[in-house]
């Protein structure tokens, strides 16, 4: 690790700053596989249809469900 | 005529020259280097496009001597490649000026800025609030200079000084209740993690943040310091070990929700209710709205000071035909109340301010010429001092003299309100003196001063018979 920068990062700082940049590192690894691994697991979630207009929970749709409404004639 | 910005010489690839006509930026080779990176990302449109960043373009570098500057190496030690030209804020403020929310809004600008810089191969050399300035209620990055090229294998190198400058101050407000002005006005640097951790207690040390940032960083600060100066040579030394730039881009993202989290519960203070628990009538409020808002139709000022703003109330009447308006006031919980206001409704018109009247802003740093006091960085075309005077006098016991001289040397336009000594606040301010005390704080002298500095071009006593209005002009 060489620094080179016109703002002296403090040898401390820069040193807590490499570890707290490898443990947010792991962390933001760890969600993002946790994130692929429970919508591989709820693979069903994506073939799932928009309802038309408003979800089941009656919220309205988002412009992206809205989007796979096929277009009228 | 410009001048090489006072304020603008740590890094030695980028400085700021002013001059009356524009704002201009002065790049070394290396600088030159990393705003091509810039300017070549679509990052730079972007963040312009958005507010985020300070609208900039390239300008002929024979703009700088044409404008009486110092050029080449007189500049930068290696020599000047090429020039910018920003856009110019139409008033300076500093971290120690702004409210809680408006220091958490500008880390917030500068955790995105690094964030989105990383995804560009792009990152910001440094992480200070300077760094960032208010148009109105919202934050622009001035600082194109900041932005490099990613170096390899580093970690935050920011980190330290977004810990003293921006984290620190804003856990002391969010978990102490404890103002962060006095500190940042006291260190142009900020708060050392050794300093900051003094101030919390075992229980905060539990807090989200705290322990990290504030208790493990003071730790290790207290060990390099111990640690000779070969040491701190060892521990520049390459080393084998390197911080990918998404282990980077996470740890800013780390710290954005934490900064995101923080609240400030100001309460009730003795102004923040003031208006709806004033003793002026309504009649005399309304007299008064209109007196500003027939002045600042007639007057058209460019700059408008509003002096122990409150809610805000007369800026808002003052910005519809002001440019721009600066309310300040004393009280932080108020001044920040009317900043998340003025935010919710997107208000560029007025930008609010923390100072107090009777201890404003110093010039500091190096030379005293890094920050600017408050009047160099901008005088009034307009002052409105309106329920003003008598704190100013009888609280902090500035003579009326004293406080008309120093609106007279600003040249400024006056709109001043006298509460005479029949009124309830006078006598409340009063109360605590002897008898006979602020002896000047009478309206025959009022007067008599008022005339000797300005010309009063109007006079208006309020329904309630306790005040009078003036508008006054500096008498050249």
């Amino acid at each position: 690790m060489e620094l080179f920068a016109y703002l002296d990062p403090g040898s401390a700082s820069a040193l807590l700053a490499a570890v707290l940049a490898g443990v947010a590192g792991i962390g933001a690894a760890l969600r993002s596989y946790g994130k692929n691994f429970m919508s591989k697991l709820m693979f069903w979630k994506k073939d799932e249809p928009a309802a038309a207009g408003s979800t089941e929970s009656g919220e309205q749709a988002s412009p992206d469900q809205a989007d796979d409404k096929p277009a009228e004639q | 005529m410009a001048n090489a910005e006072p304020g603008s010489f740590r890094d030695r690839d980028s400085r700021v020259v002013v001059s009356d006509a524009a704002i201009y930026r002065a790049l070394s080779p290396e600088g030159v280097e990393d705003w091509d990176a810039l300017a070549a990302s679509p990052l730079l449109e972007t963040l312009v496009n958005r507010g985020d960043l300070i609208p900039t373009k390239e300008v002929d570098a024979a703009v700088l001597e044409q404008s009486g500057s110092a050029t080449g190496t007189d500049l930068l030690p290696t020599g000047v490649d090429r020039v910018l030209e920003h856009q110019r804020v139409p008033f300076i403020s500093y971290p120690y000026e702004w409210t809680f929310s408006m220091l958490r809004d500008a880390a917030l600008l500068q955790l995105d800025l690094g964030i989105a810089a990383i995804d560009e191969g792009l990152s910001l050399k440094d992480a200070t609030p300077y760094n960032v300035q208010f148009q109105g209620s919202s934050p622009v990055f001035i600082d194109v200079g900041s932005f490099e090229k990613l170096p390899e294998g580093l970690p935050w190198i920011g980190y330290r000084q977004f810990c003293m400058l921006f984290l620190y101050p804003l856990l002391f407000q969010a978990h102490k209740d404890l103002p962060f002005h006095p500190w940042l006005r006291g260190s142009i640097d900020g708060i050392q993690p050794i300093d900051a951790i003094k101030v919390f207690s075992l229980r905060d040390r539990l807090r989200k943040g705290v322990f990290l940032h504030t208790s493990l960083h003071a730790r290790l600060d207290r060990r390099a310091n111990k640690s000779g100066p070969g040491d701190a040579e060892e521990n520049a030394k390459p080393k084998q070990r390197t911080v990918k730039p998404e282990a980077v881009q996470a740890h800013m993202k780390s710290m954005r929700r934490l900064v995101e989290k923080l609240r400030w519960k100001s309460g009730e203070t003795a102004w923040s209710g003031y208006r709806q628990d004033n003793t002026y009538s309504d009649d005399d409020d309304r007299r008064k709205q209109a007196f500003v808002a027939e002045v600042t139709a007639t007057e058209k000022p460019g700059l408008t000071w509003d002096m122990g703003c409150n809610d805000g109330a007369y800026s808002r009447i003052a910005a519809t035909d002001s440019d721009l308006v600066i309310a300040f006031d004393f009280d932080h919980a108020t001044v920040e109340s009317l900043y998340r206001s003025l935010k919710a409704e997107g208000n560029t018109k007025i930008l609010p301010l923390v100072s107090n009247i009777a201890d404003p802003s110093p010039a500091l740093g190096w030379r005293g010429l890094e920050r600017q006091t408050l009047a160099d960085r901008g005088a009034p075309d307009l002052m409105l001092a309106l329920a003003l005077i008598h704190h100013v006098s009888i609280s902090a016991n500035i003579p009326v003299a004293d406080f008309l001289q120093w609106a007279r040397d600003l040249g400024t336009t006056l709109v001043i309100e006298f509460p005479k000594r029949t009124d309830p606040m006078v006598r409340a301010l009063l109360a605590n003196k002897h008898e006979g005390a602020n002896p000047d704080y009478e309206l025959e002298t009022f007067e008599r001063e008022l005339e000797r500095r300005f010309s009063v071009e109007r006079r208006e006593e309020l329904p309630s018979g306790d005040r009078v209005l003036y508008l006054a002009k500096p008498r050249p």
